[in-house]
């Protein structure tokens, strides 16, 4: 089996390069055969890199260690689930899967545009097949899952304790997700610079494209964040960690492109910019790919094993820096705009200052990460820059996004009057200055925090008084009652009122990040039978008491675990088992927090150590002192709830329509399917 | 494996025995200033990680020692120069206002500035273009066409896009 995943990896080179070299080949000289055996390549090329993935997983599920790769992330006790995982658990195996997905969506477009965007599908799909046959090059010649050792060593050494989490076994697949179909976009970009139609049709065809990557990039950074705050055992769950940084980077400027390509289809302007922020997110997508291969910036999730690739990876995005630049500055004379912003006061305006704060957000993530390294180069100096320097910059940026956030969605068109303004913005100010006052005299004194929640009423106040307007108009004509009315009112725009959700759930996210300026910590060394208490900024006690200790061997670990009950304001609330665990065949000792949540904040409990753990394993002593860290953290459940409502919107947004759902339904069984025709360029 | 869980946990010992982290000489404010300087340093002894999340049992003595200096009356900068000047300057997380450290604070606003007079000239730019043009005379409406205006300005509301 894995010979036969080793031979479709060379193939899916071969034919990826095939392929790529006919698709811009056929499409320059409008040649649909070849064009055609481009587009099949990546039906081919996908078929082979699923065989080389299942190859792959089959290695690790019959631990067969004598592959490198299997034996350094894998052991024989290590579970079914873990086992399947491995194919992303490191490097090697991450850069076939990236590539499977690709070939996914690459096979998916070819699919879906069989029939139309002919003129742009040769340079999409020779795009698409581009970029696996670089993936490829990198997993044949300089990191290969197939690789022997000269030996097969009796036992793996493991995955990496940190990654034996349910977090982390969606994480890393939903990112590559997200980083991998801005791809098609970027395919669609390039083709057409590459064939000259700059007009908005290339957007329209990638919009769907554009929100499924947004949803699953989202939905990556999410579940990252969820994995560093169950799994790290710090209590945080975002730390400005480079690798952090680098997925964070892209989703800024699909942010932005998400805004900004709904100016191109209403007004025609930004033709440009909106070609600069695709290819941008494309590329910052491979940089993040680069950045947590490369080892050249110090990280606690980087996974950098071979430097050759980083290399590689830098010749790679150099490479298509150059060509995208070469290729916009060919086509500079058709970005002309078909109408012009006329005030500051008018919704392109405020779009586009939203795009230069999510581009400037960006700039300040990356200028901080790479930091150490510019330093080094023009200085000679190497300047670390560490979470207080990005919470410094980009908090009072992330406050413009959030009131910008309440007012692009309802200023007018082209320039608001006073009356538009005063009629779209008088109860939303209204509400923040209530909530502003009403949380300062609550004892709410943080600037920050208390600017984010007045700032979050006014733009959920927006958000709901849109909906009420849009529902009540609909109940008025169409006779519904409200629940009806608000259910036709998404099917109506669904695009819009998904981005209104989406916008709803940004705001609670941020809420919950506000909340960070109220937590409370403290560490405590006890005895079983002793109790540490601790207040919330809510107001009630916790008391904690420590009860017990136990250890005992489990499957691929062994655990040692504290029993905590836990008091709210004198009444029982549960119970908490902080754990230390060390696993089988790696010298890693990992913490597993103890978490009590509530709708507004979760009680974090770590075991920070254990005084006579030697006497207590060894049945000496029963009762043995133990280092407890206690920590409130308010609102942080909101970031998941947000995160979750953002991720609602955009299957709302993505939904297709109800009208396309019907002429598809009565399109014939059998339709005649025409020849592929080219436009020739 | 037991013996590593217990080398470990046996290290850990000092730190569950030590533990005098709220030492009665410690004020609110003084244990304010020390976690706002234990917040500007990185760990020496956790590559990657903050001094204030670093596990290690070296790093929660250094954050007892910069709770002490606390204690004692510095204040945040005092104690940040004094960790950094023993350990080394690598370990500084908030790059200085002063040589090549100021870069990382420059660069970040100017971007945002830049960006925002892009737009400002761009505007400014057309409505000198347009001072010379006069403003065609708008005629006033008749009731038929103040309505058909409402109803397609309804349509317009119902159609348009947000984010």
């Amino acid at each position: 089996m894995t010979q036969i995943g080793e031979v479709a990896l060379w193939l899916a080179l071969l034919v990826a390069g095939w392929g790529a070299v006919l698709g811009f080949y056929g499409g320059r000289r409008g040649r649909g055969d070849l064009v055609l055996s481009a587009e099949r390549s990546m039906f081919a090329v996908f078929a082979l890199l699923l065989t080389t993935s299942l190859a792959i997983i089959a290695a690790f599920l019959r631990s067969e260690f004598r592959y490198k790769y299997v034996a350094g992330y894998s052991n024989r006790e290590l579970g079914l689930f873990y086992k399947i995982t491995g194919l992303w658990a490191g490097q090697t195996g991450s850069l076939v899967f990236w590539a499977l997905i690709l070939s996914f969506f690459g096979s998916l477009v070819v699919l879906q545009n069989r029939r139309k965007n002919r003129e742009f599908m040769p340079y999409v799909a020779a795009t698409v097949l581009s970029v696996l046959a670089f993936f490829m090059v990198v997993v044949v010649f300089a990191s290969n899952p197939f690789e022997v050792m000269g030996f097969v060593p009796p036992d793996g050494r493991g995955l990496n304790p940190q990654l034996q989490n349910y977090w982390m076994t969606i994480h890393p697949p939903t990112l590559y997700l997200g980083f991998t179909a801005f791809t098609i976009p970027f395919a669609f970009a390039i083709s057409a610079l590459l064939s000259g139609r700059l007009d908005t049709r290339w957007i329209t065809t990638t919009r769907r494209w554009t929100l499924v990557a947004w949803f699953f990039l989202t939905c990556g950074i999410i579940f990252g964040m969820m994995w560093a705050y169950v799994e790290l055992g710090w209590g945080g769950y975002w730390f400005w960690d480079p690798v952090e940084n680098a997925s964070l980077l892209p989703w800024l400027t699909g942010t932005a492109f998400l805004h900004s390509v709904m100016i191109q289809e209403k007004r025609g302007m930004l033709k440009l910019w909106n070609v600069l922020l695709v290819i941008a997110t494309f590329l910052l997508s491979i940089f993040a790919t680069f950045l947590t291969r490369s080892g050249l910036i110090e990280s606690v999730h980087s996974f950098a094993e071979n430097t050759t690739i980083a290399f590689i990876f830098l010749g790679f995005l150099s490479a298509l820096l150059l060509a995208s630049a070469g290729l916009v500055w060919w086509r500079r004379g058709a970005f002309k705009a078909e109408s012009r912003l006329e005030s500051f006061l008018s919704r392109e305006a405020a779009f586009l200052v939203n795009n230069i704060v999510f581009i400037s957000v960006m700039f300040a993530v990356l200028w901080g990460t790479t930091f150490p390294l510019i330093s080094e180069g023009f200085f000679g100096q190497k300047i670390q820059v560490g979470p207080p320097f990005y919470d410094r910059v980009n908090v009072p940026l992330g406050l413009i996004l959030l009131f910008l956030m309440g007012v692009g969605p309802v200023i007018a068109w082209r320039k608001a009057t006073p009356r538009n303004l005063k009629r779209n913005f008088a109860a939303p100010l209204g509400m923040a200055i209530a909530v502003g006052l009403g949380l300062f005299v609550a004892g709410v004194h943080h600037p920050y925090a208390l600017l984010t929640f007045a700032l979050a009423a006014f733009t959920l106040t927006t958000i709901v008084v849109e909906f009420w307007k849009g529902t009540r108009a609909r109940a008025k004509i169409e006779g519904e009652i409200a629940p009806v009315a608000l259910l036709h009112l998404f099917e109506r725009n669904r695009r819009r009122y998904g981005g209104y959700v989406v916008h709803a759930g940004f705001v609670i996210c941020f809420c919950g990040f506000a909340g960070k300026a109220f937590n409370a910590e403290k560490q405590m060394a006890l005895r079983p039978g002793e109790s540490v208490t601790i207040a919330s900024p809510f107001g009630h006690v916790y008391e904690l008491t420590y009860q017990a200790m136990s250890w005992y061997p489990a499957t691929n670990m062994t655990k040692l675990v504290a029993t905590v009950d836990v008091k709210r304001d004198g009444r029982p609330a549960g119970m908490l088992a902080p754990e230390k665990r060390a696993y089988k065949q790696r010298e890693e000792v990992t913490s597993e927090v103890g978490i009590r949540r509530a709708w507004n904040e979760d009680l974090y409990l770590i075991m920070a150590g254990v005084a006579d753990a030697e006497r207590f394993m060894s049945g000496q002593d029963p009762r043995p002192m133990a280092t407890f860290k206690v920590l409130v953290n308010p609102l942080v459940p909101w970031i998941w709830l947000g995160g979750f409502i953002m991720a609602m919107g955009t299957l709302v947004a993505l939904w297709p329509a109800a009208e396309v759902v019907r002429v598809t339904a009565r399109a014939p069984a059998r339709a005649p399917s025409p020849r592929p025709e080219l436009v020739g360029v | 494996m037991r013996a590593r869980l217990l080398l470990v946990l046996a290290a850990a010992a000092g730190l569950g025995a030590a533990a005098p982290v709220w030492a009665q000489d410690r004020t609110p404010a003084t244990e304010a200033a020390a976690t706002q300087a234990i917040a500007q340093i990185r760990s020496p002894y956790c590559p990657g990680l903050m001094l204030e999340v670093c596990p290690s049992q070296q790093a929660e003595f250094l954050r007892d020692s910069i709770h002490t200096m606390a204690a004692q009356g510095m204040t945040v900068p005092q104690i940040v120069e004094r960790v950094l000047a023993s350990h080394g300057e690598q370990y500084r997380a908030l790059p200085k206002r002063s040589g090549a450290g100021i870069w990382a604070w420059v660069m970040p606003p100017l971007v945002l500035l830049a960006g925002l007079a892009l737009v400002a000239w761009r505007i400014r730019r057309l409505r000198v273009a347009r001072a010379g043009i006069p403003e065609p005379e708008a005629a006033p409406l008749s009731e038929e066409e103040r309505a058909r205006l409402e109803a397609a300005l309804r349509g317009f509301d119902r159609e348009e896009v947000a984010p």
